[in-house]
Formats: C-alpha cells, sequence, structure tokens
C-alpha cells in the first residue's frame, strides 16, 4: 500500500504552465460561476476581480485538486519506515557518543574543583564566583558558518 | 594544626581555535535530506512566479551577479600548514608549544595572591605573545593534571582564541596548531592520555 508520493516530474510540468492554459475542466474553476454553457473563459475575463487576470489562478492555486497528477513515484511505507528508523539510529548514536564526552569532561572537572578547595580554599572561591566582567561571552565567538569569511582569519598584527 | 609544605600550584592552558564552517555532511545525511526534499516537493503547491509578479516588474534577474563563497578547503590546508588558523576549518584547532624539546600545552607559574584563572591567560600572554585575543572560559579550571610530580598541582584552564597569532618568546621554541587526531603526534603518551578527554 503506497502512502507517499514523490512527484518530481509536476513540479516542471506545473512551473512551465502559463495561467491561461490552466484546466479549467475540474470541479474547482465551476466554483462560484454561473454555469455558461460551451463557453470557454476568457484571458482577463469580466470575471475577474477589478480586471485583474490573476482571478482564474487564484481559483487554481486555492482549491484545484492535486489527485489527479501524472508521473507518480510512490514509496512504499516499509522503506520509509525503514529510512526513518536507520537516522533515529545514526542519531542515538551521535547522541550517545557526545553525552559520553561531556560526562567525561564534567568528572575531570569535578576533579579538579574538589581539589582546588581542599588545597587552596581562596582560589576556590574565586573559581568559584559566579559574577565578573570576564564572565560574558565575546562579540568575536561566532556560530560556524557553511562557507569561511573570505579575509580569513584575523591575524591583526600580520 | 600542622600545616605540610604547601603544593606548588601551576596552570596549563588549553587554547582552541574553535570550527569556522560547519561540519561536512556523511553521505547518509545528504541521502536522508535528499530524501526528505522530494517527500516536501511532493506534497507543496508549486509556487506559480506569473502569480506573483506582473510582468516586467522583476526586472532582468539574469543580470544579478550572486557572490562567490569562499572554499572550505583553504592553503593552508593543501600546504599543510601547522602555524596556520586557516588549517582544517571545520574542527577545532589546539595550541602546543614546545619548551626545552618536548610539546605540551601552553604551561606556567601561579604568582602569589594571582588568582588561577588569571596566572592561566597571563602564562599564555607571556609564553605567546601579546598579539592573542583571548577568551577564558569561565574562571574554574577544566581539569587536573593526572602527569604531575609529588607537592604539585597543574590545574588545566580551557581559552579561546578569538584574533591574533602566537609568536613564541621566553623558552618556547616552536608552536603548532592541531587537530585531536594530530595531538598524539606532538604530546608524549603520558600527556596525551591526560588531554584526550579534554578535547
Amino acid at each position: 500500500m503506497s502512502l507517499l508520493a514523490v512527484r518530481p516530474a509536476a513540479l516542471a510540468r506545473l512551473a512551465r504552465t502559463p495561467f491561461a492554459a490552466v484546466t479549467t475542466n475540474r470541479s474547482a474553476s465551476s466554483f462560484g460561476n454561473k454555469p455558461a454553457a460551451g463557453a470557454a473563459k476568457k484571458k482577463g475575463s469580466s470575471n475577474a476581480i477589478g480586471g485583474d487576470s490573476r482571478y482564474p489562478l487564484l481559483k487554481e492555486y486555492l482549491y484545484a485538486s492535486h489527485a489527479e497528477v501524472d508521473g507518480v513515484a510512490e514509496v512504499d511505507a516499509d522503506v520509509h519506515a525503514t529510512i526513518e528508523r536507520a537516522w533515529s539510529v545514526a542519531q542515538r548514536d551521535l547522541a550517545a557518543q557526545r553525552h559520553a564526552d561531556l560526562a567525561a569532561k564534567y568528572r575531570r572537572l569535578r576533579e579538579a574543583m574538589v581539589t582546588l578547595e581542599q588545597v587552596d580554599p581562596d582560589r576556590f572561591a574565586t573559581a568559584m564566583d559566579r559574577e565578573g566582567e570576564d564572565q560574558y561571552f565575546p562579540r568575536l565567538l561566532k556560530a560556524p558558518t557553511e562557507t569561511p569569511a573570505k579575509t580569513g582569519w584575523d591575524y591583526r598584527r600580520g | 594544626m600542622a600545616t605540610a609544605a604547601a603544593a606548588a600550584l601551576r596552570t596549563a592552558t588549553l587554547v582552541v581555535r574553535r570550527p569556522l564552517i560547519t561540519p561536512t555532511r556523511t553521505a547518509f545525511e545528504e541521502a536522508y535530506y535528499e530524501y526528505h526534499a522530494n517527500l516536501r516537493a511532493g506534497h507543496e503547491r508549486t509556487v506559480i512566479p506569473d502569480f506573483w509578479t506582473k510582468k516586467g516588474a522583476a526586472g532582468n534577474t539574469a543580470a544579478i551577479q550572486m557572490a562567490v563563497p569562499a572554499e572550505r578547503t583553504t592553503e593552508a590546508d593543501t600546504a599543510n600548514d601547522v602555524k596556520s588558523l586557516d588549517r582544517k576549518l571545520e574542527e577545532n584547532l589546539f595550541l602546543v608549544v614546545k619548551e626545552g624539546g618536548k610539546w605540551s600545552l601552553v604551561q606556567g607559574a601561579v604568582a602569589e595572591g594571582e588568582p588561577l584563572h588569571e596566572a592561566a591567560r597571563r602564562s599564555v600572554l607571556d609564553k605567546c605573545g601579546q598579539n592573542l585575543d583571548l577568551w577564558m572560559v569561565g574562571r574554574s579550571p577544566i581539569a587536573l593534571s593526572h602527569t604531575t610530580k609529588d607537592k604539585e598541582h597543574i590545574f588545566v584552564h580551557k581559552a579561546h582564541i578569538l584574533a591574533g597569532q602566537a609568536a613564541p618568546t621566553k623558552g618556547v621554541s616552536d608552536f603548532a596548531w592541531v587537530t585531536k587526531n594530530e595531538m598524539a603526534k606532538y604530546l608524549d603518551k603520558a600527556a596525551y592520555d591526560d588531554v584526550v578527554e579534554l578535547l
């Protein structure tokens, strides 16, 4: 049973279709229209709002069904489930690795602070202090980007 | 209360240049994102440009010149210049210095009454020059070194380099910015095992 549709072909087809060639045979295009026997809709017709020729296009855009489209590729539900499960497994492994790294770092941090408290209570108090001008994130600490800056690293005195 | 000879305090500083670019996607990630892009395309209404723009209103789109971004792999990568901070842009680079013929993190002594984080910062600037824009990550040390002699505590602090470059002075003969995987080539086994889980 196919539950999902991939329609790369439909994309190209619809994008190339000028509005005037949009089919008026679907049920959506008879919405709100008086039945005019055998009369095709004219470009920029009096049905348009304020003479705007995009009115037929608007109706197609809002109300047309996407059910009858050519070239639909179907993805099996089992295939989809397998892909999603593989992704979840990969993400779980990454998360476990991150957690292990952080746990090791925390162990070392705790060991250092416990030792410092025993060895030098004054410096321990300074280290534990959360106030101070030096306790802010610097402006130059930026998030990574997809490509680097064209100027490269700022070596300052070159 | 007996006060034994106070253990000497020393600092070591792990200076890191954080990644400047996003990590490269694996083949699986690329395939997965493409799969989902195709699923979305199958369920979305196509954008019909004529609906949104009157004829001629968009101007000459063919004349627009898109900016050309810089490459993710730099000259420093091809030359494998270990002193360059433009190398390995998607990885962390850590500073190692050569003192007395031995590679290690930047180490230094703690002065009387000087807080640990200030001693760590000062020792990097003293040994690697003033042309370093450093940011100390908080005030607390990140680790206690396991490779110390008796009666000595070496506290490791973490700092980021935001700009500038190391210029060795005062007994430091060489320096390098290396990745986690390259660190083993520089540090001896005991030092590397001590530091690897902090990287």
